[in-house]
């Protein structure tokens, strides 16, 4: 008895090696890439890598997902020690020089046709290019867009949208007092890079506002108009009590889900196109009440927004960049890209998208999204950037809780982000 | 006539030991030796033209200056001070509860262990969303019973912040000095007790000439580890507060994770550890010489 079960365990053992070999066999037939992004639209992204599939029967696409706010360490981590995470990866245009500067990115320079170059958007360049050379191809080329909750201005009486800061605190307070929200602006002010992204914002309204860096890295953001839009933002807080101060602790979802929620009137959002996501029952409490504006403005006539275009990056090292390429081509070529915009609601890099009639048709808002387009700046893509934003966000907090005066704590910034820099560059 | 070859008692211990110190050292020694280098030298990984550069204790000399270092090392100093006296009090009366007989004894003390038994990043989360401003429990609960009129951002500001962080990572740490205590007091010899009723002693008597006393050594060893634990805190940073609000909760881990793993400034971070480690050290032994003292 005893002997027949022993031969029955090795006989399960030999068909078991030969069935996990043959599969083995089988995987190795296929030549596998690893994609990490984030889990924003994963839904679309598993999609298009099972499409990706059939059409590459050859090539397996093993996808990972990483949050926004660990992607970048992950990335940069994995890179130093050539254990890389990822042959294709997310790029955010704020990454892209402490990717490109390492070397740690593929320049693709040689893969780009004339067509990719001549079609690519201002906006998206960005995300893709850095000191000359092509690091990749646009995957979500979006900007931030100024919401403001139509139904809710007129419930108050209000006709039109603020087109002044002053407008805006106005009909903030006159939200408040007619109980229609008790905090009208929703921020993304907690201790992260979405805070930087939305003073930006803020920044680039404000008179003499441009950026917060010349092209040489040095700061601008401490001076007038630096002051002027940080010290909006407390007294938001603090004076006039239209931003909760909760604030200072929401991510992104957690600002996003106010707004959608019909518990904002006004927001800064990163949603690609914003109206697919506004007007989704899923989604959204507020379908058909949010529109696009222009941001205020010091005089009503400089509205602004932040650029954040993002690419899809290869890593340098990687042993299947053909395979690689093949991905990055179908996800970020016009077709994959229209598909994105129409599935999923990414802004395209690609200008000649927005000309094609079934994105007209399908993508509402354009004319808005393109007219608040027009005052855009590039985010920061210096290598000591991630270091530097980090300390800059640390004095927004300062300011915000009302440790230093906004001017101090600019000035402090300042003095950081020169530090980084000269440290990045190998004084001491 | 062949040789035998004979190993001694001695030399068969050593080889015995010798799978598993080659593992310590491994995952002990030779970090640590690396991490020494990393202290000596900067890497300059972001801008690899610059190649690695030996500095000597410029490193050291840096975090000793650095003053977001030492607030982080304040910030995770006064934690743990909270925490150890509230979880050795809290932990120790605990314990005795649960040391007296009573119905369904063995169900309570498996609850009490509960918060020990979940991952901490399980816990960080749960703490997060009850304090969450818009529907957070401890708004609600505190609403209802009409001590807040309108719910607070408590996260928002740094003081209730970092006690709110405080009060997360002392509900994690408490079942392990209830567990130490409990298992203490089952050692204490029961006659002892008898005696001291016999010579007229009163219950609180015995617990201050009897029990505390007999308690000291795992109190020493619940501090000891409580200390390192709680120099080690970064998931409930993490997770709730990222250092934030304006730097209030950035405890050390924390600014060790930043320094090294998102700045990748890895040689700072290296020197900054070996600093932490100095001063853990020097706690330690305070607590060491003071307690075996009053033992």
């Amino acid at each position: 008895m005893r002997s027949k079960i022993i031969k029955l365990m090795v006989c399960v053992l030999l068909v078991g090696t030969v069935v996990a070999t043959g599969g083995f066999s089988l995987s190795l037939a296929q030549e596998r890439i690893t994609f990490a992004i984030t889990p924003t639209h994963i839904d679309f992204d598993l999609k298009e890598t099972s499409r990706f599939e059939q059409a590459y029967p050859d090539i397996k696409v093993n996808v990972v997902t990483v949050s926004y706010g660990e992607l970048f360490d992950k990335l940069s981590i994995s890179f130093s020690v050539k254990e890389p995470i990822a042959d294709v990866f997310l790029m955010d245009c704020c990454w892209l020089g402490g990717f490109a500067e390492p070397g740690w990115v593929e320049v693709v320079d040689d893969r780009i046709t004339p067509k990719m170059r001549e079609g690519l958007m201002d906006s998206a360049k960005a995300g893709v290019i850095y000191k000359g050379h092509w690091y990749g191809l646009p995957y979500a080329s979006e900007w931030q867009h100024w919401i403001y909750n139509e139904r809710m201005l007129k419930e108050a009486g209000l006709a039109n949208p603020p087109s002044t800061w002053e407008e805006f605190i106005e009909q903030s307070l006159k939200l408040k007092e007619a109980n229609i929200v008790k905090y009208a602006w929703s921020g993304w002010w907690e201790q992260t890079d979405g805070l930087t992204c939305e003073y930006l914002h803020v920044l680039t309204t404000m008179e003499g506002g441009s950026t917060l860096f010349d092209a040489e890295g040095n700061p601008l953001f401490q001076e007038s108009a630096g002051v002027e839009a940080l010290q909006l933002m407390v007294d938001m807080i603090h004076k006039y009590k239209i931003v909760s101060p909760a604030a200072l602790t929401y991510g992104i979802t957690e600002a996003d889900n106010l707004l959608l929620g019909g518990k904002a009137a006004f927001r800064i959002v990163w949603m690609g196109v914003p109206y697919l996501v506004l007007n989704n029952p899923e989604k959204s409490k507020v379908v058909g009440e949010c529109k696009i504006g222009l941001t205020p403005s010091y005089d009503g006539k400089h509205p602004g927004t932040v650029a954040g275009p993002m690419a899809l990056s290869m890593y340098s090292g990687s042993k299947h960049k053909e395979a690689a390429w093949k991905y990055l081509t179908f996800r970020c070529d016009y077709e994959g890209a229209l598909r994105a915009a129409l599935e999923a609601g990414q802004c395209p890099g690609w200008a000649k998208i927005y000309e094609d009639p079934e994105f007209q048709e399908k993508v509402p808002g354009l004319d808005m999204m393109f007219e608040t387009l027009k005052g855009a700046v590039p985010q920061p893509a210096f290598p000591w950037w991630k270091e530097a934003d980090y300390k800059l966000i640390t004095e927004f907090h300062n300011a915000l809780t009302q440790k230093k005066s906004p001017r101090q704590a600019l000035e402090d910034a300042a003095e950081k982000a020169r530090e980084v820099r000269k440290t990045w560059e190998g004084g001491k | 006539m062949s040789k035998k070859f004979y190993f001694s008692k001695r030399q068969v211990g050593y080889l015995l030991v010798l799978p598993a110190f080659a593992i310590i050292s491994g995952v002990l020694f030779f970090p640590l030796a690396y991490s020494v280098y990393l202290a000596l030298h900067n890497l300059h990984i972001t801008n690899p033209r610059l190649g690695v550069e030996y500095v000597g204790f410029y490193n050291f000399l840096y975090a000793f200056h650095d003053s977001l270092f030492w607030a982080s090392i304040i910030n995770t100093a006064y934690i743990t001070l909270i925490d150890n006296i509230a979880g050795i009090t809290v932990g120790l009366g605990i314990a005795l509860l649960l040391n007296r007989r009573f119905k369904l004894r063995g169900v309570v003390r498996g609850l009490v262990l509960f918060p020990y038994i979940l991952a901490p990043i399980v816990l960080s989360l749960m703490w997060k969303w009850i304090y969450n401003a818009d529907y957070g429990l401890l708004n609600g609960i505190l609403y209802r019973l009409g001590l807040i009129s309108e719910y607070r951002s408590w996260l928002s500001d740094p003081w209730t912040a970092m006690h709110l962080i405080i009060v997360g990572n002392f509900w994690q740490g408490l079942p392990f000095g209830v567990l130490f205590y409990l298992a203490a007091l089952q050692t204490i010899p029961k006659n002892l007790y008898e005696s001291a009723r016999i010579d007229g002693a009163t219950q609180w008597k015995e617990f201050l000439y009897i029990t505390l006393p007999l308690l000291m050594p795992i109190t020493l060893v619940i501090l000891v580890l409580k200390t390192i634990w709680t120099f080690k805190l970064f998931d409930i940073i993490y997770i709730i507060t990222k250092g934030g609000p304006a730097d209030a909760t950035r405890v050390v881990a924390y600014h060790l994770y930043l320094e090294g793993f998102a700045f990748l400034n890895l040689g700072k971070a290296a020197a900054a550890s070996h600093i932490l480690l100095g001063i853990v050290f020097v706690i330690t032994f305070v607590y060491y010489k003071f307690l075996r003292k009053s033992a």
